[in-house]
């Protein structure tokens, strides 16, 4: 009986490992890739080895941190326009019955599921008529279509779930609608809210294909260039790997911030779990 | 009173009802009015542009306007039907393998102390929010047939080394797992946060009456987990048609067309090989794909708004 249960016990710990190992190896193995010595990157029986910052040097090199400052422009005026137009579109679809009401949540839902490489062949077309192709300007404009939808869904559950009481309280005090929704019902959103800016600047930092097929090389964003270490010479694992793992700590730091909503952010709350 | 207008209870006279309803269209209209612009241009356009030849590059004044040339020549490639049935099985088997193991995962988790579970939700969202694009990478380095770190486990306690992203079945397998990988969190999470909305009680009761673990599961857990794990499996279905960047960065649809589903056809006909038309053949049919699937998600906000 004791030793049943002392099996079952060590099989539990099995198991836990088996789900970090799981979930983590592959951007511990990255990150650990990143930091070897160049006569290293190619060897994978070596676990133990003084960290070099030979990647980093050779991505720095290449001009990876402008490229992320680009991608940081980009990402940062998509996150403030689509947040401000976004939030009082959920504001108003989440509190009032208008014509349409239905209508416009449906088209947004439908937008939201629309494949992005669908919209590469237009959106080069437009870029090119409108002499936008490879500059940021056509980048923003892409990303404002998804950045958009989902900050509207996303922030349309979070002012649901606040009591209309309290602007009432407000209303009757002599505020009007919109100082209403600024003074009481945002501040009281900010958590949301804050999720769903670090959302949108996530998605915006790290969107890969219209950075991709909408810029040539004035405006290329930092995932672009990931694929331009895999050249026709071989992939150069170093750079590579180093330019990866700069690229995902933010978005790592980010998440650990709001990890709390990250299931309406996935879900954008069509998943009522309760917790 | 109740105002017809606005939701719910209102204390607000009915004289401002107009001043309310101008507020709510004011609004919502820039928001509608940047995304409707941008789709309707963006979806007719392309539907256009399935019916033009552009010749040199996207050279928007020379185009031709072919009739249904695109159409046919698209349907009468041998890889289209096999973009097309990828692009209808990838989704699921990544749903159905991403519900298993997220679902082990959350029964793993479900029961740990509150002190190490917060460390297990963060593993677990980790691969949720790194980018596509990196896990591509990142995997792309574990497969590599010469020093991939899985190659070098194999060909240590097996002695096989498989040529993962080089040859057809083990390519698909590679980008299938990649999305599983990511997608595992996802609904490990939900599965998680459903679980532990369940009644203790229940299981309590259930392991009085005799029920092992796995009869507990199975007619305790299942049925009451069953809506949510249901709705989890269409958002995921959706999310899983969009599947680009990580098969972009790791085979580009090769081996030959083994892992080129209709976004990665797309992208070889329409851009690589510079068929503008030809390719959004491709998307179109993608994207009407992507609409129909969608009708899951609406329909589940709709409930949420009525």
């Amino acid at each position: 009986m004791k030793i049943q249960k002392l099996f079952s016990s060590m099989a539990l710990v099995f198991l836990c490992i088996g789900v970090f190992v799981w979930y983590l190896f592959p951007v511990y193995y990255t990150v650990a890739t990143s930091l070897k010595p160049r006569v290293y990157v190619y060897d994978p029986s070596k676990w133990i080895f003084t960290p070099s910052l030979d990647g980093y040097k050779a991505a720095l090199s290449t001009g990876v941190l402008s490229r992320m400052g680009i991608s940081m422009v980009v990402a940062g005026v998509t996150t403030v326009s689509s947040l401000f137009i976004g939030s009082l579109a959920a504001y108003a679809i989440a509190r009032f019955r208008f014509p349409f009401r239905m209508t416009v949540l449906t088209l947004f839902i439908m937008v939201r599921y629309i494949p992005p490489i669908s919209l590469i062949f237009p959106l080069l077309i437009i870029s090119k008529i409108l002499h936008l192709f490879d500059t940021v300007w056509i980048l923003i404009m892409a990303y404002h279509l998804l950045a958009i939808t989902f900050t509207v869904l996303m922030m349309s559950g979070f002012f649901k779930s606040i009591p209309e009481s309290l602007e009432e309280a407000a209303m009757l005090d002599g505020c009007s609608r919109l100082g209403a929704f600024l003074h009481i019902t945002l501040p009281v959103a900010a958590g949301g809210l804050f999720a769903t800016t670090v959302f949108v600047f996530i998605y915006a930092w790290s969107e890969f294909t219209y950075a991709m097929f909408l810029t040539a090389f004035q405006a290329r964003t930092w995932p672009t260039t990931l694929s331009r270490f895999m050249g026709i010479r071989g992939v150069e694992w170093g750079p590579l790997t180093a330019t990866t793992t700069m690229g995902i700590l933010p978005v790592l730091l980010l998440t650990l911030v709001v990890r709390r909503y990250i299931i309406q952010g996935l879900t954008f709350g069509l998943l009522e779990v309760e917790k | 009173m109740t105002c017809p207008v606005l939701c719910g209870k209102h204390s607000v006279g009915i004289a401002n009802v107009k001043k309310e309803i101008r507020f709510a269209i004011w609004a919502v209209t820039p928001a509608t009015v940047a995304v409707v612009l941008l789709s309707i241009a963006c979806f007719s356009l392309l539907f256009y542009l399935c019916f033009l030849s552009l010749p040199s590059g996207v050279s928007w004044s020379e185009r031709q306007f072919v009739g249904f040339q695109n159409f046919t020549r698209v349907f009468s490639r041998p890889e289209t039907l096999q973009s097309l049935f990828l692009s209808f099985a990838y989704p699921i088997i990544v749903t159905v393998g991403a519900l298993l193991v997220g679902f082990c995962v959350a029964l793993i988790v479900v029961n740990r102390s509150p002190r190490l579970k917060p460390i297990f939700v963060a593993a677990i969202i980790v691969p949720q929010v790194i980018p596509m694009l990196a896990a591509g990478v990142m995997w792309k380095l574990i497969f590599n047939t010469e020093f991939g770190v899985l190659n070098y486990f194999l060909a240590n306690l097996f002695q096989v080394r498989i040529n993962w992203l080089g040859a057809a079945s083990p390519a698909l397998f590679a980008v299938i797992l990649v999305d599983i990988w990511r997608s595992s969190g996802f609904m490990g999470l939900v599965c998680l946060a459903a679980m532990e909305a369940l009644p203790k009680e229940l299981f309590e009761a259930a392991s009085i009456d005799g029920a092992n673990f796995l009869q507990q599961i199975r007619h305790i857990m299942l049925p009451l987990l069953f809506p949510v794990i249901l709705m989890a499996c269409i958002l995921q279905l959706v999310a899983s048609l969009h599947a680009f960047d990580h098969i972009f960065i790791m085979t580009t649809g090769g081996p030959g067309s083994a892992t080129s589903l209709l976004s990665l056809a797309a992208y070889r006909i329409g851009i690589a090989r510079g068929m503008l038309g030809e390719g959004s053949v491709y998307a179109l049919i993608l994207s009407i794909l992507a609409l129909i699937v969608s009708y899951g998600p609406i329909r589940l906000l709709r409930r949420q708004f009525k």
